[in-house]
């Protein structure tokens, strides 16, 4: 008996360390960065309005870039247990976006908090400073047992190649000579409505449906929230004013974390002064004013928080030509032509 | 942080955001702006019972003391026609101009749109239901300061004023004042209506108005009459041509509901009619339907569909034909009728770039018809 327990322990041991084993650091960040820009590219692709044509040429070109690009992730890597849930959350996403079907509030609701969670799993092992400028994640990113979530301020040229080294780390070497290479060819398919979207595209997970702007096309602009806490700020009377806004006010660095793992204390100050700006105004509005303002005070709360995305040359062939979008267009041709057969 | 710590965050979020406000409201009366009492309508005709007759929509209903319209607005109080939420909007926002949907008038600009809850139809589908279907009195009013819009409009250099998102004319008295004031402030004042009034509010109405934008939602007085809330769709049609005869400029709008009012045969009737009686130059939007109100358990409308839509407007003869809700596509581009190129690209409401140079094709120097400065 005493000999079945002993094994019976040692084989649990051999098993759990095994199994710690197999959880390789730079992999697993490789892979939730992968599954991001993934997912992004399915959101971009499906409100870009592709044409039967535009969608077959940009597949065409899709497989050009798989065939010098390293191999996507297999997501199905061994994951630190607090990236394991936002995975599978994250997986359970991409069909219905694939298949163009609505997502139920519960999944966009644990979607959204799986993207704080992870965002804050990457920045509390960020170092203050690269230990390289590579393509290896840990050069930046330490392993989970010896992080100090030190909060990152890189100069811009630091800044441009870790931008570079993140591009490297999805397309490789050869993908981004490619991505240049097949940048005309990509704009040549588009439009130029395509092209303006693309402009103001950022990743994103969950797109709004929204009818009061239908070109927002798989970008979560989500000014509504911004506006909704807007008028809850107006709602409070001056007695728990003071309250409310401490307790907005202490959560902007919350907020300000998640979406930018490496704002440092003068980044976070700066998105609390601008929030701050906006929810005394608000207050000091009139009916009229804040109605006619309304939409002002949004974009400010939220570009506060969310940076405006860059624009640079290459942005649409990026978010068109990820590894693996070929499978992306293939999908949405098949849908275009059930659709057309209705 | 792990999860206990997360949570804990967002539960102290919340308190933050969710019950210090509450608790606000239990310490106040709820803020629903200032109630003004019911001011006395327009357009009806007392009878000897006490009734009386509303003269404004063809629904020409009589309403017993005490009785409310159809259209939640005007009620029958002590044998006098009253209008609820004079003066009270229940919107105002800056908005493109291209969202009305007029796409031949002050193209990118923005518009003051403005809106006070209530209609006199009751389409299955509207978009706007939560305004639209219901009373002045239960809704969140603004404090609404006609000088203050105005002039902060002027500041914004806001060159229009749009009654949009509800139907203007169930307010036609509040609306005509504000309209007069605006347009000697010289901003253009439009209206995006539905069409069902009667031909004398319309005509008073148009006294102050610049282009209407009306809504013909469908061919068949059936479709009005089980989806719309309507007796007939010949009333619209009447106020399109009586638009038109008023020298106002008028852009028409059908939203496209898939197995209702999509077929061949009825989109090639409006389109048709629309070019016989408004003209060829008179803009027709087909816009998409998406599952609102009451009418949840229908598809949004096939792109497919819009498109064909949009090529039966073109061969029946009619020059400019839209697509909205719906982008980016072609059709939501101006195009020059005799050259064909596009002259306004567009995604969605946004303006992407105007090559009209004084209302002209820049490449055939085809003038386009509109309001175009």
């Amino acid at each position: 008996m005493a000999r079945a327990l002993l094994s019976g322990c040692l084989t649990l041991a051999v098993a759990a360390s095994s199994l710690a084993a197999q959880v390789n650091w730079d992999a697993s960040l490789r892979e939730m960065g992968y599954l991001f820009l993934h997912i992004s590219n399915i959101n971009v692709v499906n409100g870009l309005n592709l044409t039967k044509e535009q969608a077959a040429r940009l597949m065409a070109l899709a497989r050009q870039m798989e065939a010098v690009a390293p191999e996507p992730p297999s997501l199905r890597a061994a994951m630190p247990p607090e990236l394991d849930g936002v995975r599978t959350a994250w997986l359970e996403l991409r069909p219905l976006l694939l298949k163009g079907e609505p997502i139920p509030k519960e999944l966009e609701d644990r979607v959204t908090l799986s993207r704080a969670t992870e965002s804050k799993a990457i920045r509390s092992t960020l170092r203050s400073v690269p230990a390289a400028i590579n393509t290896d994640c840990v050069s930046c990113h330490m392993a989970p047992a010896s992080a100090q979530g030190q909060p990152m301020s890189p100069g811009p040229g630091t800044k441009r190649l870790m931008d570079l080294a993140h591009m490297e780390g999805i397309y490789g070497k050869r993908g981004l000579w490619k991505l240049l290479q097949l940048s005309p060819q990509v704009e040549e398919v588009l439009t130029e409505p395509q092209r303006a979207i693309l402009g103001g595209f950022a990743c994103c997970l969950v797109p709004p449906q929204s009818l009061s702007d239908p070109v927002r096309a798989g970008q979560a602009e989500a000014p509504e929230k911004a506006l909704d806490l807007l008028r809850r700020v107006r709602a409070c009377s001056d007695a728990f004013w003071p309250m409310m806004r401490e307790g907005i006010l202490g959560h902007v660095d919350f907020f300000t974390a998640a979406v930018s793992p490496g704002a440092d204390a003068a980044r976070k100050a700066v998105a609390r002064d601008a929030v701050a700006k906006a929810l005394d105004r608000a207050r000091k509005c009139s009916d009229v004013e804040f109605e006619m303002e309304k939409d002002a005070l949004s974009k400010a709360v939220k570009q506060a928080i969310v940076p405006a995305p860059g624009e640079g040359p290459h942005k649409a062939t990026f978010f068109l030509l990820i590894p693996g979008a070929s499978r992306v267009y293939a999908s949405y041709l098949k849908r275009l032509s059930t659709t057309k057969a209705e | 942080m792990n999860r206990r710590d997360f949570l804990a965050e967002m539960a102290r979020l919340g308190i933050a955001l969710e019950v210090a406000p509450a608790l606000a409201h239990a310490a106040m009366p709820p803020d629903r702006g200032v109630v003004l009492p019911p001011a006395e309508a327009e357009y009806y005709v007392r009878n000897p019972d006490g009734s009386v007759t509303c003269g404004l929509c063809p629904h020409h209903e009589i309403l017993k003391p005490g009785e409310m319209g159809r259209c939640r607005v005007r009620t029958n109080l002590r044998g006098r026609l009253m209008t609820h939420g004079v003066g009270q909007p229940c919107v105002l926002n800056v908005d493109p101009i291209e969202k009305n949907p007029l796409n031949h008038v002050l193209p990118g600009e923005s518009t003051l749109s403005v809106a006070h809850a209530g209609c006199n139809l009751r389409c299955q589908y509207c978009q706007n239901w939560q305004f639209s279907q219901e009373c002045p009195r239960d809704t969140r009013n603004l404090r609404f300061d006609q000088a203050e819009a105005l002039g902060l409009a002027r500041d914004k250099d806001i060159k229009s004023l749009t009654f949009t998102y509800t139907e203007g004319t169930t307010h036609i008295e509040f609306n005509k004042r504000l309209a007069a004031a605006a347009r000697k402030l010289g901003l253009r004042v439009f209206l995006c209506s539905n069409g069902y009034i009667q031909p004398k509010p319309l005509a008073d109405f148009l006294e102050v108005l610049d282009g209407v934008t009306v809504t013909i939602k469908g061919f068949t007085d059936d479709f009005y009459q089980t989806c719309i809330g309507a007796r007939s769709f010949r009333p619209v049609l009447d106020s399109c041509q009586q638009i038109r005869k008023a020298g106002r400029w008028l852009e028409v709008a059908t939203l496209i509901v898939p197995a209702l009012n999509d077929s061949d045969r009825e989109l090639a009737d409006i389109a048709r009619w629309v070019k016989a009686n408004l003209g060829p130059d008179t803009p027709w939007h087909l816009e998409r339907f998406t599952p609102k109100f009451k009418m949840l358990n229908r598809p949004q409308t096939p792109q497919a569909t819009l498109e064909k839509a949009m090529k039966i407007g073109r061969s029946a003869g009619l020059r400019f034909v839209y697509i909205s809700n719906l982008a980016p596509h072609d059709g939501n581009h101006t195009c020059c009728p005799r050259c064909g190129k596009p002259v306004i690209r567009r995604l969605g409401f946004k303006v992407l770039k105007n090559d009209l140079r004084a209302g002209r094709c820049p490449f055939c120097r085809t003038a386009l018809p509109g309001i175009w400065a």
